[in-house]
């Protein structure tokens, strides 16, 4: 095992150089001069903008740019173009609240798309089912950005339960649950309701299948009552792969905070991607797209360790 | 918990006897979720096709004394903060979301079945070769990439179709690729290289008649992906430029008027929905046609 990881961290290296390669060409081979979109037009004069141009390191041939931005970002010194902070300090402030957030929709939408799986399972093509069906479709295939406009409208603006942005009480700071709770609600239903139909579908499907197995009626027909077949024998064994699925979802949980930290206005990695695409601060798209990437890999390489952590029949090669 | 449990849209006993044997119109036909789906979608695709007589007004006239209007029968869904109506705009907003949605699609096609192909067939180097460049692409958060090329090199519709067409490649490619690596073990490929046909016609006639099936589903359940997508990236201000009316802007332009006017943006985004909603039906339905044991092919 410990080989094996080793072996799928030494193959994320030319992945890795291949986002990083593919990011910068975007946005190398971009119209436009960051030099003149930074310098403020009434005090540029011709040799200030040769001056910001040779600072940003904006004349030397592609390669060049890319290896030194590439090793400046690794070492920590890359810089927003546009607030001169190390970007490496920008995500850090970003990220518990992204962590937090991502971690609160995984929650949401693991535990109430398993419970409407399950449900669905236990009664296939019945009413209930239906509902569950119904359910999953929309929470696919409704738009994050209206979805949380929806709920602003009506938790925020019509019934004034919970605010409708920012993560805490305006002159606060730190982390207080009790302070911030009313704050993530809305966020995490918009963020974990896609995960949520995923999984809910997910699990049904793989329920039905248990329930179909050999070692199921082998626990019926033992005389086992009901409640201990579905939960010890059947669901046991179909809960497994979800451990995979919300593995690769993660990119799809990172879009959607990218949606969701701008409506609500939450001071996470979303918001400054967002950010900084509309300033143009390509360090930090940069930056911001490699270390999202780099999520994504190890997401899919623990889903992979622990399914086999699960699984004792899963060996790795 | 007596009875016996069915796994797909058809009892399992009848896989054999029915499900073949029916021509693929009445199994189309026969199926509730892509009956429903369709029927909303031709009723979208024609709302597209005849906008300029089914709106009861020009989407982009402004009357100013009449912005902000509640639905009333002059203005069924209401009018925004330039007193435009909302119907007409909706109606309107058809071609951007099916347009962008289904010509995206069929680039995304174009791109995942090519390379799919040539990786599954060609295999060694050219498959590991090919593969990691889908994987490259697959692990880049593709919303974010996009809000990123979009800002960048700007959005004109065509441009807009290419970099979402582009961006959902790699999940084709993927799937594909893993149908034509189970078909080349198949008897009938080896016979047709036994008796001289070249690689691209092997790939043509034999393998590509063979992956229409999944093709035609995952382009089927891509639409709804691409729609949102187009929707998500005019919402930041970053599809086709306004006025032309897109969805995605409508709830956009609602934003502001959440207390006074929740009409501007609920009616768009439930368009929206309505319409992501029957693609999936469709994709879902033609999947247990096609074929009703595989699950998960999205």
């Amino acid at each position: 095992m410990g080989r094996y990881i080793v072996r799928r961290l030494l193959q994320m290296i030319p992945l890795l150089i291949g986002v990083s390669v593919l990011s910068y060409a975007i946005i190398i081979l971009a119209p436009g001069d960051p030099a003149k979109l930074l310098a403020d037009p009434e005090k540029m004069t011709a040799e200030s903008y040769v001056a910001m141009r040779a600072e940003l390191g904006l004349d030397d041939p592609g390669p060049v740019r890319y290896a030194k931005t590439m090793s400046s970002l690794i070492t920590g010194e890359l810089r927003s173009f546009r607030t001169q902070q190390r970007v490496v300090d920008a995500i850090g402030e970003r990220l518990p609240t992204s962590l937090a957030l991502g971690a609160l929709a995984i929650l949401f939408g693991l535990t109430l798309g398993m419970l409407i799986g399950i449900v669905q399972a236990l009664r296939p093509y019945s009413r209930v089912d239906d509902v569950g069906t119904m359910l999953s479709l929309t929470g696919f295939s409704i738009p994050h950005f209206w979805f949380a406009l929806m709920l602003v409208m009506l938790f925020s603006v019509r019934l004034r339960w919970l605010p409708s942005s920012g993560i805490r009480p305006i002159g606060a700071s730190g982390w207080n649950p009790l302070e911030m709770a009313p704050y993530v609600v809305l966020p995490t239903i918009v963020l974990g309701t896609g995960l949520l139909a995923y999984v809910a579908r997910f699990v049904r499907s793989s329920m039905l299948e248990a329930l179909e197995q050999d070692y199921t009626r082998t626990a019926r027909s033992k005389g086992l009552r009901e409640r201990v077949v579905v939960v010890r024998h059947a669901l046991r064994n179909s809960l497994l792969p979800v451990i995979t699925i919300v593995g690769f979802l993660l990119p799809l949980l990172i879009g959607g905070a990218v949606v969701v930290e701008y409506v609500f206005a939450l001071p996470g990695m979303g918001r400054l991607a967002v950010d900084a695409v509309f300033a143009r601060d390509y360090p930090v798209i940069l930056t911001i797209t490699i270390f999202s990437a780099i999520a994504v890999m190890i997401g899919n390489l623990a889903a992979d360790v622990l399914y086999g952590v699960a699984d004792p029949r899963i060996r790795y090669g | 918990m007596a009875e016996r449990v069915r796994s797909g849209g058809a009892p399992v006993a009848s896989l054999e006897t029915v499900t073949r044997r029916r021509p693929l119109w009445r199994r189309l036909l026969g199926n509730q979720r892509v009956v429903a789906g369709a029927a909303v979608l031709l009723a979208t695709l024609a709302a597209a096709l005849f906008a300029g007589s089914l709106a009861p007004y020009d989407p982009n006239a402004q009357t100013l004394a009449d912005r902000l209007l509640g639905p009333t029968a002059a203005h069924p869904l209401g009018s925004d903060q330039l007193g435009r109506d909302v119907l007409s705009r909706v109606i309107w907003g058809t071609r951007v979301s099916l347009g962008v949605g289904f010509s995206s699609v069929a680039i995304t096609i174009v791109i995942g079945t090519g390379i799919g192909v040539a990786a599954g067939y060609a295999g060694g180097w050219v498959d590991g070769l090919l593969m990691r460049f889908v994987d490259v692409f697959l692990s880049i958060p593709v919303f974010m990439l996009l809000l990123t090329v979009v800002a960048i090199y700007g959005s004109n519709v065509n441009l807009l179709i290419a970099f979402i067409g582009i961006s959902a490649f790699p999940g084709a490619a993927r799937i594909v690729r893993a149908d034509v690596l189970s078909l080349m073990p198949r008897e009938f490929i080896a016979a047709a290289r036994v008796i001289g046909a070249t690689p691209a016609r092997v790939m043509v006639r034999h393998l590509l008649p063979n992956l229409v099936p999944i093709i035609v589903v995952s382009a089927t359940l891509r639409v709804g992906a691409a729609i949102l997508t187009e929707a998500g990236l005019s919402y930041f201000g970053l599809g086709v430029p306004p006025p032309a009316p897109t969805w995605g802007g409508m709830v956009a332009d609602g934003r502001a008027f959440l207390d006074v006017a929740w009409w501007v943006s609920t009616f768009p985004g439930l368009a929206l929905l309505v319409v992501v909603i029957a693609t999936n039906l469709v994709g879902d339905g033609l999947r247990d046609v096609f074929d009703p044991r595989r699950q998960h092919l999205s």
